[in-house]
């Protein structure tokens, strides 16, 4: 049966990963946001060239497996550069799920920008902005609001998408709970754990996300 | 001050500007009228190079560029010699009414917060918006936000204000506070360009009337004779039409 004490008592080993799981998370976050709002400048440009390599890089993470993109990054790309074999799995999970995050979050932004007025550019334009300055100053803010709800869920995608990284070698908190479970025999309790301290970390950035469009729907 | 010499523009092969040639001096109001779909629009969204033109020269103020061989510095040195009111009026949405007016002044001129606001102050008082400083274009009716772009256009400081239909998608009863607003500016020798349907304020408003069809200028001259006795039959048939 239920071994509640075992679960109790396996829950502070687990939180003590999840600081692996949220450094994964925030830093993907933040590398996948960079690659994404590159990736939507090119885009909206159209700048030759670099615009087929775009879009051909959003198909191709948006159109594989995570889990392959990682075992790829992870077990292939030694093979054939020997500088990966001295790349850690923490470092892999990093690379792998800021690529995957960003093709994802780089739609959504591209689809932002492109849904606001060309009327709000062409005002920019008309005062004397140069283009960065209107995408700086007028056009961006605008599309950050109709962009913050898909770039949360890509968000907590990435959050989950942890999960897998203990297939190549993080000891997060999924591989805590394989392992623990793996020497009692208590995977019920281990994994059920698993899934609460996930919920709970995606609620409180769900908390997180309602506060912050509250706040920008109030502002015009 | 203002020339315009033999301006070409094709949409793909459509043809909209067929040779323009145009002078304006310092201070002068001209309207332009005529039929839609003749290029009115796309004359004065080529001056501001929000559309590129094919050929031609365009010389506003002290910026002079050959359209043929232009460069992206030469671009934006003419646009700050002139501003644009928009038909739409395209307030920036995330401005409140006064950031609109201090945007250009900020970001373009850098001039600090501070003076950038003393002079939106100002210019918000001019078109009597003061009141409405820290509303966003969403809380505002049509006509105050079309004279906030008004007053958005008028905080360049430009060589010239183009007016793209500013009163088309007003109220009826809205487009009075408009025209006063492009009145008062009138008096005050500002160089402007107008392209507008509202025949009774070419005519009590404009230094000189230009009818244009089919992508070229058929007729200009002084506001009465083209009401009262134009020569053109095309001007006559038009102005039959919408008196």
């Amino acid at each position: 049966m239920f071994d509640i004490n075992y679960a109790i008592n396996l829950f502070p080993f687990m939180i003590k990963k999840l600081n692996i799981t949220l450094s994964i998370s925030l830093l993907s976050l933040m590398f996948g946001l960079i690659i994404a709002l590159i990736i939507a400048f090119i885009c909206n440009c159209k700048f030759k060239g670099l615009y087929s390599l775009a879009k051909i890089y959003v198909s191709f993470f948006r159109g594989t497996p995570l889990i392959t993109q990682l075992f790829f990054l992870y077990f292939g790309l030694p093979q054939i550069i020997p500088f990966f074999n001295r790349v850690n799995g923490f470092t892999i999970a990093i690379i792998g799920l800021s690529l995957n995050s960003g093709a994802y979050m780089s739609e959504a932004i591209r689809g932002a920008i492109s849904s606001i007025d060309k009327g709000q550019m062409e005002a920019s334009l008309s005062v004397g902005m140069s283009y960065f300055q209107a995408m700086r100053r007028i056009i961006m803010p605008q599309a950050a609001r109709v962009a913050i709800p898909t770039l949360f869920n890509s968000f907590i995608n990435i959050i989950k998408g942890t999960a897998l990284t203990f297939t190549i070698g993080v000891t997060e908190v999924m591989a805590t709970a394989k392992m623990e479970g793996a020497s009692s025999y208590r995977y019920f309790e281990a994994f059920a754990n698993v899934i609460i301290i996930y919920w709970i970390v995606v609620q409180l950035f769900s908390f997180i996300q309602q506060k912050i469009e509250i706040k920008m729907s109030k502002a015009y | 001050m203002i020339k315009i010499e033999n301006l070409y523009k094709k949409f793909n092969d459509l043809e909209v500007l067929k040779g323009i040639n145009l002078e304006i001096k310092k201070g002068e109001v001209i309207v332009i009228i005529g039929p839609s779909g003749t290029g009115k629009s796309t004359l004065l969204r080529c001056l501001n190079y929000l559309e590129s033109p094919d050929s031609g020269i365009i010389e506003i103020g002290n910026m002079k560029i050959d359209t043929e061989n232009v460069t992206k510095h030469e671009i934006s040195a003419l646009r700050r010699n002139s501003s644009m009111v928009f038909q739409t009026y395209n307030l920036f949405k995330n401005k409140t009414a006064l950031e609109n007016i201090t945007e250009s002044l900020i970001t373009v001129k850098k001039i600090n917060k501070q003076k950038a606001e003393k002079i939106g102050l100002n210019i918000l008082d001019q078109i009597g918006l003061s009141d409405k400083k820290d509303n966003y274009p969403s809380q505002l009716s049509g006509g105050q936000k079309q004279r906030i772009g008004i007053g958005r256009a008028m905080a360049v400081n430009p060589e010239v204000i183009l007016f793209d239909e500013p009163t088309s998608s007003l109220d009826p009863e809205l487009v009075g506070e408009v025209l006063d607003v492009i009145k008062a500016l009138a008096e005050k020798n500002m160089t402007m360009l107008i392209v507008t349907h509202e025949m009774g304020f070419a005519k009590e408003a404009a230094d000189r009337v230009i009818f244009m069809d089919e992508g070229k200028i058929i007729e200009e001259n002084e506001a009465d004779i083209i009401f009262d006795s134009p020569r053109n039959e095309r001007t006559k048939r038009f102005l039959n039409k919408v008196l």
